[in-house]
């Protein structure tokens, strides 16, 4: 049992409180809209988690979404009078119970589309762990991911910019870093599904080389994006992101090494599969730092156990020996002291996010509708210590993994 | 095993037809 990709924690939140709204709600249609919004979040939180569950497929979130929208934005697109009249409370995908609590509307949306988000990542590593899948489990992994990413990067460009960052630590969920490094780890890991596919499927050892690179970077730019976060947090996360750059890049060179030897380039195919060896042995040493380091995750995650990770390590032997042993007897080439450069940019099979698109404000939201709150003679619930007291874990469905048994070129399921 | 004949980095995108992964396809 070792499933292959890192998660962190799914966001808990607490029960709406609305009893300080009874004297603002000054007709049944207020009333209703409130009633709405609560039954409707209730029931989306019940949701996230289930991972046997295709958000996408859940009609809940389409409908909670306008409701919010509708605190957060007037029909008119200017900010609503209604922003700042309900308390939200949310936790950290990075660990602690102790929530966040915030009097405003744009901040619920940005939590909740992140969990929606990890969502999604969560139920690709649950398709991704199964071992009785095949190429509709792979493109539903691929699809799951390029959303999840969509909705990072939609958090990011057009949520976050609304929020107070002020009152945000710098590992927190909402902020920018944290966004980034999730957007972009989305990104990567659906490019890894590609990889493994390009592998299965013996496309040329070029496209593999210059498609594993990009994956390495873009893990990079991924860890990148946590360095200046508090390493309590991002610690174990960066581990992780640590392993699968230097896992790619070993990869990268590893194909390159092939592709170089059918170029009769001897030499050079040596000093990169050398690399290659050298990179794997660090991703090696990395796992283990990943597996002891401090951190909040979800599951039972031994990159070095999986057989996609195992199996690399003979091919690059292989192909070393087979390089040294024809530059023994044919080609008689020197070693270059520099290493050849790799593909800097793939042409085919990179992933981009899916942008996601935010429903309209409900249709609910009229002008009267707005009117019906007497919001201007109440002011903002005020946010008490009682209102940050621990909050019971999510709920998540076990992403388990069973990969023992895979016997194929790459080691990895995804064909 | 030395990889089938199928595609390149090489090869123009936009003149490849494309599989749901954005590789190249197979013949």
């Amino acid at each position: 049992m070792s499933h292959w990709f890192h998660r962190n924690c799914l966001k808990a939140t607490g029960p709406l409180d609305t009893k300080h709204l009874t004297p603002v709600l000054t007709s049944q249609k207020a009333n209703q809209i409130v009633n709405e919004l609560k039954q409707k979040r209730a029931q989306l939180v019940s949701k996230m988690g289930d991972l046997l569950s295709d958000p996408r497929s859940t009609p809940v979130i389409e409908e909670y979404l306008p409701l919010i929208r509708g605190f957060a934005q007037s029909v008119s697109g200017a900010a609503s009078p209604l922003q700042n009249l309900l308390k939200f409370r949310w936790t950290q995908s990075l660990g602690g119970r102790n929530p966040e609590v915030q009097n405003d509307a744009v901040f619920e949306i940005a939590n909740v589309c992140v969990n929606i988000g990890l969502w999604y990542m969560k139920r690709a590593a649950k398709i991704a762990s199964s071992n009785n899948y095949a190429e509709a489990e792979a493109k539903e992994v691929h699809t799951c991911l390029r959303t999840a990413a969509g909705i990072f990067e939609y958090v990011l460009d057009k949520v976050s910019p609304h929020l107070d960052s002020s009152k945000l630590e710098d590992w927190f969920d909402i902020t920018v870093p944290i966004l980034t490094a999730y957007k972009l780890e989305c990104t990567a890991e659906a490019q890894e599904v590609t990889v493994a596919r390009a592998i299965e499927l013996k496309h040329k050892p070029d496209l593999i080389s210059a498609l594993a690179h990009e994956t390495s970077k873009l893990f990079s730019d991924a860890d990148t994006a946590l360095r200046e976060c508090d390493v309590e947090f991002v610690t174990k996360w960066r581990r992780y992101l640590q392993v699968k750059i230097k896992f790619y890049a070993a990869y990268a060179r590893s194909f390159q090494g092939e592709y170089l030897l059918t170029l009769d380039k001897c030499g050079d195919s040596i000093k990169t599969l050398r690399e290659a060896q050298k990179l794997y042995k660090e991703a090696q040493g990395l796992c283990k730092q990943y597996e002891h380091a401090p951190g909040n995750s979800v599951g039972e995650v031994r990159p070095a156990r999986h057989p996609f990770f195992q199996k690399l390590g003979p091919v690059i032997d292989l192909r070393l020996s087979k390089s040294e042993r024809e530059n023994g007897f044919i080609y008689y080439q020197k070693i270059p002291e520099e290493l050849p450069e790799l593909e800097l940019k793939a042409t085919f099979g990179l992933a981009a996010p899916i942008p996601f698109e935010m429903p309209e404000v409900h249709a609910i939201f009229t002008e009267e509708a707005y009117k019906d709150f007497t919001v201007q003679e109440t002011a903002p619930p005020k946010i008490s210590g009682s209102d940050k007291d621990d909050l019971p874990p999510a709920k998540e469905t076990d992403i388990g993994g069973d990969t023992k048994n895979i016997d194929n070129d790459s080691g990895c399921v995804i064909q | 095993p030395t990889n089938a004949p199928g595609s390149s980095t090489k090869e123009d995108p936009a003149s490849t037809q494309l599989d749901e992964f954005g590789l190249p396809a197979l013949s």
